[in-house]
């Protein structure tokens, strides 16, 4: 290769020396001789190879290239045995790359980075206390990090450190303003202070508006504080980036549901069955739209879905046995109704259900106590389904006397309700086939 | 009554013990009676003869050590890699035997086997209480070898080794008695395969029947090609439905469902709804977890043979499996009807009802399974009595149910996962962690073992365990979207910095 | 239905695929791909830094139109590439300049033209440099280095140090004297990370003269002069940067825009430095577009802000970013962001084609694209040129009527189909279900009659059979033991394994045995009965035996755990075993 001859400045100091070195040849195994201007190859040449190397994913190519160098320098590059334990790490062989990340910080003590990953490791291997005290000498070495502070936080809050954890975190928040942070703050404050875990959201929203996580949890706490209007705006905005987030599809099926408009409910949960083919909400929800629709059969395939994919889920038990109810399949409906009240024995309606179900099934002893049962759990208070479908009962078994005095409760519970008091005096005097649509008994309907 | 006419009368009888006799008494007048010695060797080979189309249990090292195909093949081309299905209807998961194949209507050789690493194949068949020989040939060699010992307790029949084969071969009369009494009876296949040769001289390679023999011989020593020429020759010589059958056979086991199911068409082409043929195809399907195709081919064989115990039963599965319980009732209740009586079948009416909602003929029918299962299917139908129970929510009966059925069957997975589930809800998440770690090992195919596990340790804050098992999870059912989203959520403090 | 047929709608691949090689090899980065008019003949070239497998060696390939044109052995392996005019001659010919180490090798006309180095770096911790000057010999120079190291961190001593230590023994006085004689100092070279440049005087004539401006590994930021290759402005960094972008003119005002290895953003002019965004994972790639920064991240997101800070938007990828670049196409007047994306199952890639967040276009890859670059090539205006992973090179010209954002999603990418077309899978229910339910009406007392009774009965059946199995110790009390087992081995050797483990909360047990029961004329046996050392609760114990079968019959053996009385038994079913070898 012959160059032009030119001028090559060195600092600004101009020599004689020419052309393009060669690259060095090793004088000594092992170990690079000694350069020309007495320097030595840094250990660290090829670190920007490897973290190219690492962050466009070529993590084998990566490992070879971590393992060449590690060999070259005798294992005292930091920053491959850095890139190894960020490696192995996403493998998920955690205890190996804590190993790494030990080795950078025997290399280099005062790098924060090393301490954080360290305190990382113990805290993905599940030992909290660990990684707290990393993050603590962590944050000693240099000035407060937000990414330090949210691993202290998260630490807490695996501890059960509440408090301590929502300083952290509100610190991290502040200096670093990621999403993570603020989520996870918005999180820990949904466990006890609603308002501040909503206002929390808000900024995470408005900071990072293309997450629809974020929205979804922001209308679930909406909704659990029963401000609709706020949890349908959260949805619809989880929606618009994602016109197929399926925790929001089902959440908005749901309010449609509740609002009496099965047909826009179910074009939500079309949608969402799509990408949640498994959950048991999904087709309990289903199920119950097909029964406000009256399609009883399609209502109890859902449903049994629903079971199917949750056996121990009560609310789907319970709608089913209404289902059954409705089809006067009272066997099933019994059978539903008792499994729901095994699961959630202080469910009134399940109960009211139960009764219903035994007394057509002929087993009125057991129908009073489930009846008796139901009124003890309402206590005294106003229940005039629950008392007006007693006094039917009673009414039936030949008890007159008691049947009138429900009946007078009843009345009183629902103030005088015409309807009420119509569909009563209809029981009484016509001696129907069968107790009367047990008139306001509600679907259950279940939430993301 | 001549001696022979009687023996021969008593062949034609099945009566072969006495055939034997006779026989016997004939040569020891005249031993060299070419047709006395002729019929004993053929009434010894039919006493021990089994019907060796119908395919027999793959060995463990056949399955594993037999590496004839690359590990990864396309879905739909291999009996390991069989398709995913991701088929909405929920019910169409089926769920799968511990060694990772879905679950099939009959218990049949080849439903249990596995198709994994050596180490797996070595261990999950043997732990539950199937036990699988090490090799197809040992298996049938251990079943014929005692066989031929009972019978001959003074002395062998035949000197296999005094045997001019050459001699023989060329008296077509004795020839192939001769070759099925040393491959039945003596199971001296190398001694079989020397007297094909020679035979084969002696037609000059023309005779199917030697050829197909030939690919026979070369299939129990695992030479898989070299039997597939043979068959191929045979099958030009002429096109018979046995060759077809051997054929398919040498394919499944080389591991090439579509090539099998290829030349079953064929052959369906010349042979017209065979049933033979029509359960293959129904069952290589079955392998690949096409599922919808081979129900149909299952039905079209009840066309044919309204009493195919296989057909009735995998379509009942079929059933069972895509929310319809109902029909499946209907052609359990028909398997019953042809007299089919076992635990097997009283347990599947069981459920049937329970989910058909029939309750009450439940009880009794579970009782009555019980009263015929047993030991091994005791534990499924215990098991299957739990599920009765956790449908009814009556949680402590099934606690005991499971415990029953893994008193029985200690490494029953399913069992253990279920167990946990309730251990859990019963608050010891301690208990529940190890049950499903130990299950875990046993069967790696059932992916809510290691999702709930997955489950569990995220709760306790092993964030480590969690995000390799949920993996796993995900490996086994690439489909299940809670899997993907606790992957997702734990993805946030794994990857980057 | 008209949905159906707007979706089938066919429509214009904006680009026409002009050249392709998949037999190259080309292994490549990013940072070192350049297109360049090198000869001023109105003919651009593409220049690439090809490394070989090990990334030890490198050479300069020149493409013009579809064939290799030149070729130059690189004295090292190069961190980027960057093009640039440094004289006002008549004929414009671009220098190439390649970072390589801590050196600049500049070359024109394909030779090389001049090196710079950087200066190295001479900040060096006192008390090491007082070591150095103490003039002591190696053992004492070593204990001393030894002790700093501990103190320090090897990672920051100055490499003389580093090399002493990590030198055999017997190695080390001879290099303390070679040391001593060339009196070194204990300055450390550093590495260029990233390097790009910046128009000096004005941005008017793409081929005005500019000023390269790099990173290094230390942290510093430096502006060259390449008329003079003086240095002209040095910055110090807040940290290591991975990939830096600058917008402005170098004489007027400037701003430097880069990434670090810890995930930050920031921007820098000459009077201060301030952190953008600091994101969870690293960035891949930067891409700067008049006045809005791009960056994809290792998370699979592309983020956009501000030149002045402010975050625009965000999007998630659809795949693994490797790699992104800038498609401005003029004519109208549309600037794009290309995306190379990799998925997890490692059979697709695709280039995915970005205006804003919109995803505008994208075009399936064989494989996965490791470097973009879009510009003029040969005499055509405007040319996507892409490197795949596996070294083959694709040329592709964009089409004069070409057209983006006519609902060409990929289709992998496909929208979910229209509501009214998705079918809810209800399982379907037979005419059978209805008679049944028809039964269940009519004879309803009955059949609850019967399950009442019946369920009654089967209760009590299974707390009898738990009870006789309590007794027989098939089932441990109170839970407290679980006991697995599994046969291993082919036979007729076997290994039996029993895992036995304490599920009890509180108690331990202390003094367990286990035995194997088991029919003496089948098996053989060397240690039938084993003791379990302590069972502490939630540990698990596993008890190894071997088993030789004698006769090739399936059978089982019994496992009972014992202490005081018996724990639990186990049935272990062992197959039958080819044993022909055994018993002959």
């Amino acid at each position: 290769m012959s160059g032009d001859v030119v001028a090559n400045h060195y600092a600004g100091r101009p020599q004689t020396s020419s052309r393009p070195r060669e690259p060095e040849t090793p004088t000594s195994t092992g170990a690079r001789g000694l350069s020309v201007h007495g320097e030595f190859e840094p250990l660290e040449t090829n670190n920007w190879l490897l973290h190219l190397k690492y962050v466009r994913g070529e993590h084998e190519t990566c490992k070879r290239l971590a393992h060449t160098e590690l060999a070259k320098s005798q294992g005292h590059n930091e920053y491959a045995n850095y890139v190894m334990g960020l490696i192995l790490r996403i493998e998920g062989r955690i205890q190996e790359s804590l190993d790494f990340f030990n080795k950078c910080r025997q290399l280099d003590p005062s790098n924060v980075d090393n301490v954080k990953q360290v305190a990382r490791s113990h805290f993905l291997l599940g030992r909290p206390e660990q990684a707290l005290a990393e993050y603590g000498s962590a944050l000693k070495l240099g000035p407060p990090d937000w990414s330090l502070l949210h691993g202290l936080g998260l630490c807490y809050v695996q501890l059960g450190r509440l408090e301590e954890a929502a300083e952290a975190l509100t610190r991290a928040v502040e200096l670093g303003r990621t999403e993570e942070s603020h989520r996870a703050l918005a999180r820990l404050h949904a466990r006890s202070e609603p308002g501040r875990a909503i206002a929390a959201y808000r900024t995470a929203c408005a900071l990072f508006p293309s997450n629809p996580e974020t929205a979804v949890e922001l209308g679930q706490l909406h909704f659990e504080m029963a401000e609709t209007q706020q949890a349908f705006d959260a949805w619809g905005t989880a929606l618009c980036h994602d016109p197929a987030h399926p925790a929001a599809l089902l959440a908005l099926g749901a309010e449609f549901q509740r609002n009496d408009e099965p047909e826009v409910a179910l074009t939500k949960y079309k949608l969402c069955a799509q990408r949640l083919p498994e959950s048991s909400f999904l087709w309990n929800n289903i199920g119950m739209c097909f029964f406000a629709k009256k399609k009883f059969v399609a209502a109890i395939s859902c449903l049994k879905r629903a079971i199917y994919l949750a056996p121990l889920d009560w609310k789907a038990l319970y709608n089913l046995g209404l289902v059954h109810m409705h089809t006067h399949q009272f066997v099933s409906a019994f059978h539903f109704a008792s499994a729901s009240m095994k699961r959630n024995p202080l469910h009134v309606p399940t109960l009211l259900l139960l009764a219903l179900a035994l007394h057509s099934l002929a087993d009125d002893t057991s129908a009073r106590r489930a009846f008796e049962q139901a009124l003890r759990l309402r206590g005294d208070s106003d229940a005039p389904e629950l008392r007006a479908n007693f006094a039917v009962f009673l009414k039936r078994i030949g008890q007159e006397e008691a049947a009138r005095a429900q009946a007078e409760l009843a009345m009183v519970a629902a103030a005088r309700d015409p309807q009420l008091e119509q569909l009563l005096r209809a029981a009484f005097d016509a001696q129907p086939e069968r107790p009367e649509d047990i008139s306001q008994i509600r679907a259950e309907e279940d939430e993301v | 009554m001549d001696v022979f006419y009687s023996a021969l009368s008593e062949f034609r009888r099945r009566k072969f013990e006495d055939c034997i006799n006779h026989c016997t008494q004939i040569l020891e007048k005249s031993p060299y009676d070419q047709a006395a010695w002729t019929l004993k060797m053929k009434a010894l080979t039919a006493q021990v003869m089994v019907d060796d189309i119908e395919v027999e249990e793959e060995g463990i090292a056949d399955s594993v050590l037999n590496e004839t195909m690359a590990t990864t093949a396309r879905p739909g081309t291999s009996f390991k890699n069989p398709t995913v299905l991701q088929s909405l209807a929920l019910g169409a998961q089926r769920p799968k035997t511990n060694t990772g194949r879905p679950v099939s209507g009959v218990v049949r050789p080849g439903t249990i086997g596995s198709r994994g690493t050596l180490e797996q194949a070595l261990r999950t068949p043997r732990s539950a209480s199937s036990a699988r020989p090490a090799t197809a040939q040992s298996g049938r060699a251990i079943r014929l070898g005692t066989a031929s010992m009972l019978t001959q307790s003074e002395g062998p029949f035949i000197q296999l080794s005094r045997l001019n084969l050459a001699k023989y071969a060329s008296t077509k009369a004795v020839s192939k008695p001769l070759f099925q009494y040393i491959f039945y009876h003596e199971n001296d296949i190398l001694r079989a395969m020397d007297l094909v040769v020679e035979a084969m001289k002696v037609c000059d390679q023309k005779d199917w029947w030697w050829r197909l023999q030939h690919g026979k011989c070369y299939y129990i020593f695992g030479m898989m090609r070299d039997a597939e020429t043979e068959l191929r020759a045979a099958l030009k010589l002429l096109p018979t439905l046995e060759v077809f059958l051997w054929l398919t056979r040498i394919y499944i086991r080389l591991d090439q469902p579509v090539t099998a199911l290829d030349l079953c068409r064929t052959a369906l082409q010349i042979f017209k709804d065979e049933v033979t043929l029509l359960t293959d195809i129904a069952r290589i399907f079955e392998g690949i977890n096409n599922i919808p195709l081979s129900v149909k081919y299952y039905r079209e064989i009840l066309h044919q043979d309204a009493m195919n115990v296989e057909a009735v039963a995998c379509i009942a599965v079929h059933y069972f499996y895509s929310d319809q319980p109902e029909l499946a009732l209907r052609f359990y209740r028909r398997l019953l009807q042809m007299g089919v009586y076992n635990a097997e079948l009283f347990n599947n009416l069981g459920l049937c009802c329970f989910y058909a909602q029939q309750y009450d003929m439940v009880v009794s029918c579970f009782e009555r399974a019980l009263s015929l299962a047993e030991n091994e299917n005791a534990a499924d139908v215990w098991y299957n009595i739990s599920h009765i129970a956790i449908g009814v929510c009556d949680l402590a009966l099934a606690e005991q149910c499971i415990r029953l059925a893994l008193s029985i069957d200690s490494s029953h997975a399913a069992a253990c996962n279920n167990l946990a589930v309730l251990e859990y809800l019963n608050e010891n998440t301690s208990v529940s962690f190890s049950l499903l770690q130990a299950a875990s090992s046993v069967a790696p195919s059932l992916f809510e073992l290691h999702f709930n596990r997955a489950l569990l340790t995220e709760m306790v804050g092993d964030y480590h365990t969690s995000y390799t098992v949920v993996q796993k999870s995900i490996e086994v059912h690439p489909g299940h979207t809670d899997s993907h989203r606790l992957l997702k959520n734990l993805k946030t403090f794994f990857s980057y910095l | 239905m008209s949905g159906f047929s707007s979706r089938t709608l066919q429509f214009q691949q904006p680009w026409i695929d002009a050249f392709s090689d998949s037999n190259l090899a080309l292994n490549t980065l990013p940072s070192c791909i350049a297109l360049a008019d090198l000869q001023d003949d109105a003919d651009s070239k593409l220049i690439v830094g090809a490394f070989d497998e090990t990334y030890t060696d490198a050479k300069l390939k020149i493409f013009k139109g579809t064939t290799q044109y030149g070729e130059v052995k690189l004295p090292g392996t190069p961190s980027a590439i960057q093009t640039f005019y440094s004289d006002l001659n008549k004929t414009k010919i671009p220098g190439i300049g390649v970072a390589s180490g801590p050196n600049i090798y500049v070359y024109k006309n394909l030779r090389p033209y001049f090196k710079f180095t950087v200066p190295p770096q001479s900040e060096v911790n006192s008390l090491e440099a007082d070591i150095w000057q103490q003039k002591c010999d190696a053992t004492q120079l070593t204990k001393l280095l030894e002790d700093l190291k501990m103190e320090l961190g090897f990672t920051n001593l100055s490499p003389a140090s580093q090399k002493l230590l990590l030198l055999e023994p017997h190695l080390r006085e001879q290099f303390v004297q070679t040391r001593g004689q060339l009196a070194l100092g204990l300055r450390r070279k550093t590495t260029i990370t990233c390097m790009t440049s910046i128009p000096k005087y004005s941005t008017d004539d793409e081929k005005s003269i500019s000023c390269l401006v790099f990173a290094t590994e230390c942290a510093k930021l430096y502006f060259l002069d390449i008329q003079a290759f003086t240095i002209l402005n040095e910055f110090s960094m807040p940290g290591i940067a991975s990939h830096l972008a600058i917008s402005g003119l170098y004489v007027v005002s400037y701003v430097v825009i880069f990434t670090t290895r810890n995930g930050c953003l920031y921007t820098m002019n000459e009077k201060k430095t301030e952190c953008i965004a600091s994101f969870s994972a690293p960035s891949i790639g930067l891409v700067l577009q008049g006045d809005f920064i791009m960056t994809a991240l290792m998370d699979s997101t592309l983020h956009c802000f501000t030149i002045q800070g402010m975050k625009q938007w965000s999007v998630e990828l659809p795949g693994i970013p490797i790699t992104l670049a800038s498609i401005p196409i003029m004519s109208l007047s549309l600037k794009l962001v290309a995306v190379s994306c990799r998925f997890r199952d490692e059979k697709t890639s695709h280039l995915f084609f970005y205006s804003g967040p919109q995803l505008m276009h994208s075009i399936a890859t064989p494989q996965p694209v490791s470097a973009i670059i879009f510009g003029p090539y040969g005499q055509g205006e405007s040319a996507l040129i892409t490197i795949s992973t596996r070294g083959s090179l694709n040329i592709r010209l964009l089409k004069r009527t070409a057209q983006f954002g006519c609902g060409e999603r990929a289709g992998i990418l496909a929208l979910p189909p229209p509501n009214s077309q998705i079918k809810l899978n209800v399982p379907k229910k037979s005419k059978l279900l209805v008679e049944q339910t028809i039964r269940e009406r009519e004879q309803k007392i009955e059949i609850y009659e019967q399950w009442k009774r019946s369920w009654l009965h089967l209760n009590v059946m299974t707390c009898e059979e738990y009870l006789k199995a309590l007794q027989s110790s098939a089932v441990s009390q109170n839970n407290s033991l679980k006991l697995t087992a599994q046969v291993l081995g082919l036979g007729p050797h076997l290994k039996i394994q029993v895992f036995l483990q304490n599920l009890s909360k509180k108690e331990a047990f202390t003094s367990l045995t286990v035995v194997f029961h088991y029919n003496k004329s089948v098996f053989k046996m060397d240690s039938p009965s084993r003791q379990v050392p302590m069972l502490v609760p939630n540990y698990e114990c596993c008890v190894e035996s071997y088993i030789v079968c004698e006769m090739s019959v399936s059978s089982n053996v019994t496992v009972l755990v014992f202490d005081e009385q018996l724990r639990l038994s186990a049935f272990i079913n062992i197959p039958a075993c080819n044993c022909i070898c055994s018993s002959q």
